[in-house]
């Protein structure tokens, strides 16, 4: 019911003319009108009382956001010891040392030697996850490499070793535990450049279940003392985190070359580096279930130290191919390639004396470019003969030397 | 000096390293190495030397490759390594020998030849400003009427031996010579052991790639062309017979 009156309404009917029936139905009719209207306006309502809460909520979010940002950012602190009166945290950067008190939910999370926030005041705000380099976190091998055991040509007994030493320990542990003896560490691949070490290695990463670490001994070398030994400490720690796992370093030799009596030169950063190899390998930490393949062609510069058993227990020689495992090579090397029905790829086996896979490898390219030149897809027999002295060419110029000696 | 062992200490002869090494004689090995090998084999009647000369090129003249050496009438030397070092050490020899000859109307001993020698290769590892030689020789002789053999290093060592070999691919021929070698061989069988060592080390090489000579009472005789072909054909027939051999196995 309508509580006031409006003196001045305007009508729907005329006042005087319109009977009392008519008056009725005008006014009905009005007043429906005005039920949808104002449903209408009432739909309006609930929709903008909802916009405004959304701009509420931003305007709450931003408000936060800004308040943040005007906060000063927090420290990285360790804590060094968890006493009765508090907790003692160390600040990186300046060492400084801070008495400090945590509340109760806060003091079991802690344990010594972990890494937290600290506000301005030195109070600890939330607890940091362990800190691994993002650089050993990339070198994990995500998308194996298309080499397989079978694009190995006459490396068998090398294989079977690798194989050994890195896939059993991995694939039947049961078999070493029953025998009685730890699984052999780590095996270490020299020999010339170009017989295949880090082929071999590229297979094993293809075929093993396991994580896969690859790096070079080189990535190691840093400006900085310490960071080069931090790095090994954390590609250890990726290790272990993805347990079981295969760590690869490749040319060893630029951190695990004999140590000297140096104090001045940067080779002092670089032995501590080894330092800390030697430690995970065979240090007072567990291992775990890693193993490590390493490959060098300079053998001989080696430190002693890096060779001795439980660190690399299995020292891998490979050496360049004999003629039969050229043969396979070169069959391997022309698996994909249009090779006429002329080649004989027991001559050229016999004909690529002193040959490392490598250099099979550019024999096969140079041949298929010899074809190219000729304008034909098909490889004869004679391209290989060409690529061959052509490569020998590169490879040889003694003659001028021996003249002195007989 | 702190580079590296190796570079502080092989600048010169005069010089140990921290283990005792001296490095100028160890790369003078090197070169003795460089050489086509050499060996001697001593037989009940004298000794053989046998030597492997291959020319670079066809338009060489085979006989300027000098390996075998006489020093004097049943004296005779073999030579691997730096050639030129190889023939101050022979011509060195040799006055030795005819001095020698001359002063006691007698032939100088092998032994004491040797060792003449010897000494003078070590003078060049212990003087400064010297480098050592950079060849071995095979001394080989009559004395007293059996045969003796000695062999000299780059370091000034003289050692006896009843079969040697050195210069490049030593361990195969030393091994061939191991294999055949028996106390009662006669000058003949010396000849075919020695041509036998060198092909089983090389099966590439050709007859007239061979040089031998025989040092007995006779004196020092050079063996013709003609017996090189034969006991050529003979170890290379051996040769293939042992392959035949295996593969009836």
């Amino acid at each position: 019911m309508m509580t006031d009156t409006v003196d001045d309404v305007d009508l729907p009917y005329d006042k005087d003319s319109a009977s009392q029936q008519e008056k009725i139905t005008a006014l009905q009719e009005r007043l429906e009108v005005l039920e949808t209207q104002n449903e209408e306006m009432r739909d309006k309502l609930l929709d903008t009382n909802a916009e405004n809460n959304k701009y509420q909520q931003k305007l709450e979010r931003l408000t936060h956001e800004n308040k943040k940002l005007k906060q000063s950012p927090l420290f990285v602190a360790t804590v060094q010891e968890i006493t009765d009166e508090g907790v003692i945290i160390k600040q990186h950067g300046n060492n400084q040392e801070a008495l400090t008190e945590v509340t109760d939910e806060m003091r079991e999370e802690l344990e010594p030697d972990a890494r937290v926030a600290v506000n301005n005041s030195l109070s600890i705000v939330k607890r940091l996850d362990k800190e691994t380099d993002v650089r050993a976190r990339v070198m994990q091998v995500e998308h194996s490499p298309d080499v397989t055991y079978e694009d190995i040509g006459g490396l068998e007994e090398q294989m079977q070793e690798v194989r050994e030493t890195v896939e059993m320990p991995l694939d039947r542990p049961e078999m070493f535990a029953e025998v009685g003896i730890d699984p052999p560490s780590g095996v270490l691949l020299y020999g010339p450049p170009g017989t295949g070490k880090t082929m071999l290695a590229k297979a094993v990463a293809n075929q093993t279940n396991a994580s896969f670490i690859k790096m070079a001994g080189s990535e190691l070398v840093h400006k900085f003392i310490g960071e080069g030994a931090k790095l090994v400490r954390d590609l250890f720690e990726v290790a272990r985190e993805n347990e079981p796992a295969v760590i690869f370093i490749d040319e060893i030799d630029a951190i695990a070359s004999k140590r000297t009596d140096s104090k001045t030169s940067g080779d002092a950063e670089v032995q501590r580096t080894m330092m800390q190899l030697l430690a995970e390998m065979d240090g007072f930490d567990e291992r775990g279930n890693i193993r490590i393949i390493a490959a060098t062609n300079r053998f001989d510069m080696l430190d002693p130290a890096i060779l001795r058993p439980g660190r690399f227990d299995r020292l891998i020689e490979v050496p360049k191919p004999n003629e039969d495992g050229r043969e396979i090579i070169f069959q391997i090397h022309t698996r994909k390639m249009n090779v006429s029905d002329d080649v004989d790829f027991v001559e050229l086996a016999e004909m690529a004396d002193n040959a490392s896979g490598a250099d099979i490898k550019a024999v096969c390219t140079e041949a298929g470019m010899f074809a190219i030149r000729d304008d034909r897809t098909e490889i004869f027999m004679q391209d290989f003969v060409d690529a061959w002295e052509k490569i020998q060419q590169e490879a040889s110029d003694e003659t001028e030397v021996s003249r002195a000696f007989a | 000096m702190n580079r590296n062992d190796k570079q502080a200490y092989d600048r010169g002869t005069s010089l140990f390293s921290p283990d005792g090494r001296i490095y100028q004689v160890e790369y003078a090995r090197e070169a003795v190495k460089r050489g086509a090998p050499v060996l001697g084999v001593r037989t009940a009647d004298g000794v053989v030397l046998a030597a492997l000369r291959s020319t670079p090129s066809e338009l060489m003249e085979a006989e300027s490759i000098e390996k075998l050496h006489k020093l004097d009438d049943a004296l005779g030397a073999a030579t691997a390594g730096h050639v030129a070092d190889a023939r101050k050490l022979v011509d060195f020899a040799r006055t030795t020998a005819q001095r020698e000859h001359l002063r006691y109307g007698e032939p100088i001993g092998v032994e004491t030849l040797t060792k003449t020698i010897t000494d003078n290769i070590q003078e060049s590892t212990q003087s400064g400003g010297t480098r050592p030689y950079g060849a071995s020789l095979l001394i080989g002789g009559v004395e007293n009427g059996s045969g003796r053999l000695f062999a000299t290093d780059p370091s000034g060592t003289p050692q006896e031996w009843k079969a040697v070999a050195i210069g490049g691919h030593r361990e195969d021929v030393q091994a061939a010579l191991e294999d055949g070698y028996a106390e009662d061989l006669s000058l003949e069988d010396g000849l075919a052991l020695a041509v036998e060592a060198l092909v089983a080390a090389d099966e590439e090489i050709e007859s007239d790639e061979l040089n031998l000579v025989t040092v007995s009472e006779a004196g020092y005789e050079i063996v013709d062309e003609e017996t090189i072909a034969e006991l050529f054909a003979d170890a290379t027939a051996d040769d293939e017979s042992d392959e035949t051999d295996e593969r009836e196995e």
